[in-house]
């Protein structure tokens, strides 16, 4: 069968074939750097799936405090330090689109057509996840769905390129390790002027995805804070020293939450239902709580909270002490998926899962969720429901 | 070997299920997944490496082949590397897409600012080993 491709291009495949830029070991090298990489990300992304979408089977841990603000902001950072290194990688093995002929039997063919759900999986995760941070919406899906049920693709077709590399990426692994021939001697001398070699190739790639991990980790990472040049948030720029994810405004509750005729309602499954008015709740017992704010979209930071512990209401409304049942926290946002949250009865019986009036030693902003929010330990941002104005026990 | 004859069929199998899994996924949650605009954006992902960006950077590296002499390639061509995946990265940042007045704490720096810094320092970097590796040629 005669190539189709033109000249032009069959020259520059067959050289590129002779670069080892683009050699089954700089393939493989790269691979094993994305395969760590995006099970991180699908693994924390799981994580985080499970706590937005509990399941019977597996309780949610309220310990430790700061566990979804450490795999959060893994998630994020390694899709982020992902991105050039699937660059890199999809570089390398470029040439072999024009390979001719495309297939060489039954187990290739199979390998080839799932390198279709590998490619454009991966990209449009990096894209999408990317995207998302930076509240850019140019898709008409929702995304926490999309990228979810997407992940399940990716991860699916990263495990069948496995199977069908893992002899290859062995052999190519092993060859570089023992110092092989043929390996070193071309780092040393590339095989055209000008051309990078598979250890500056490579050197570069780590320092892209090192590049776009200093300048962004700092969100969710205090010792990177000062090299923040292009994450979306700033853990120290917004109200109160703390940034929001949803301001009041955006929210639709200004007007309700600066309502004299606010109410907290403690009522369901309880023996004597109660109401409070802001008076009533901040004349009561206070805890304060050391906790994170840990969005899904990555960033993270740490505050000081103050107000009433949900358990402590809870025996107001009559619950013997040691008690915990399910709790819904129903806010005055109307209608939206954050409208409401539920509490896991681990949540229920910590201590440190409050009601907050005051975030570092003021009363809340109408941005931060005044006049009540909730701040729980080990749960996403979306998760600590604010502008609370309900409990409602199951 | 026994076990690396088995271990390709059982990982393809379990990847197969695996992207089975995901498929019946969202086309199960239709209303949030939007399947044809999904799947539309699936395929423009790959297509937009294969066709474009990857083509592009062939493109590029014919150009600085003839454009920048030898001694300077490697370090030109990282750099543009570099500021391809920042200006790609930076996109939407840069154009303040997701910006809402509402909430002055979302996107709150001056990303262009910062970008061009960016590019300041590794034009710089590229430019501080171009003389090295001359320097070095001529020695």
């Amino acid at each position: 069968m005669n190539e189709p491709f033109p000249a032009a291009v069959r020259d520059a495949r067959d050289r590129a074939a002779q670069s080892p830029v683009h050699d089954e070991r700089t393939a493989a090298l790269l691979g094993i750097a994305l395969g760590v990489a995006f099970t991180v990300c699908f693994l924390t992304g799981l994580y985080s799936h499970l706590l937005q979408h509990p399941v019977s089977w597996l309780a949610v841990p309220s310990r430790p405090v700061g566990l979804y603000r450490v795999t959060q902001g893994l998630h994020v950072i390694s899709g982020i330090a992902a991105i050039p290194l699937l660059l890199a990688k999809l570089w390398s093995v470029y040439p072999k689109l024009f390979a001719w002929p495309p297939v060489s039997g039954p187990a290739q063919a199979i390998e080839r057509v799932l390198l279709f759900p590998l490619v454009c999986g991966t990209v449009l995760q990096l894209f999408t996840g990317s995207a998302n941070i930076a509240r850019w919406y140019p898709w008409r899906f929702f995304f926490p769905t999309a990228h979810y049920w997407v992940s399940w693709i990716v991860m699916g077709a990263l495990a069948a390129h496995l199977g069908a590399k893992v002899t290859t990426t062995r052999r190519a692994v092993r060859r570089g390790a023992a110092g092989a021939e043929g390996v070193h001697v071309v780092d040393a001398a590339p095989p055209e002027p000008g051309a990078l070699g598979r250890r500056g190739f490579l050197a570069a790639t780590a320092a892209a995805s090192a590049l776009l991990t200093v300048t962004t980790a700092g969100q969710t990472v205090p010792l990177l804070r000062r090299f923040t040049l292009f994450a979306p948030r700033r853990p120290d720029v917004g109200s109160q020293g703390v940034p929001v994810n949803r301001a009041a405004a955006e929210a639709g509750v200004v007007a309700a939450a600066s309502d004299p005729a606010y109410r907290l309602v403690v009522d369901g499954n309880v023996p004597t239902p109660r109401s409070f008015d802001l008076a009533e709740l901040q004349a009561l017992r206070r805890r304060a709580a050391t906790l994170p704010i840990a969005c899904v979209e990555g960033w993270s930071v740490s505050a000081r909270w103050s107000g009433i512990a949900v358990r402590d209401l809870l025996q107001m409304a009559g619950l013997a002490e040691g008690v915990h049942p399910e709790v819904e926290v129903h806010s005055l946002e109307r209608g939206g998926l954050y409208a409401t949250s539920t509490l896991s009865p681990a949540h229920v019986g910590e201590g440190d899962t409050l009601l907050a009036l005051e975030l570092n030693g003021a009363p809340l902003d109408l941005d931060h969720g005044f006049p009540l929010r909730l701040i729980a330990p080990n749960r996403p941002g979306v998760l600590q429901t604010k502008w609370v104005t309900r409990l409602v026990v199951r | 070997m026994r076990g690396n004859r088995w271990l390709p069929v059982v990982l393809t199998a379990v990847g197969v299920a695996g992207i089975a899994y995901g498929l019946v996924g969202i086309l199960g949650h239709r209303d949030a997944t939007r399947p044809a605009n999904l799947f539309g954006w699936f395929g423009a992902a790959g297509v937009t490496h294969d066709a474009i960006l990857a083509p592009l950077s062939v493109a590029v590296g014919l150009a600085t082949a003839r454009l920048v002499p030898a001694v300077a390639l490697p370090s030109v061509r990282v750099g543009l590397a570099f500021s391809g995946v920042l200006f790609a990265f930076t996109w939407p940042y840069v154009h303040g897409y997701g910006y809402r007045a509402s909430n002055p704490s979302a996107l709150p720096l001056d990303y262009s600012r910062n970008l061009l810094w960016a590019l300041v320092v590794i034009w710089t970097a590229v430019a501080v080993r171009v003389v090295w590796r001359v320097v070095v040629a001529r020695r």
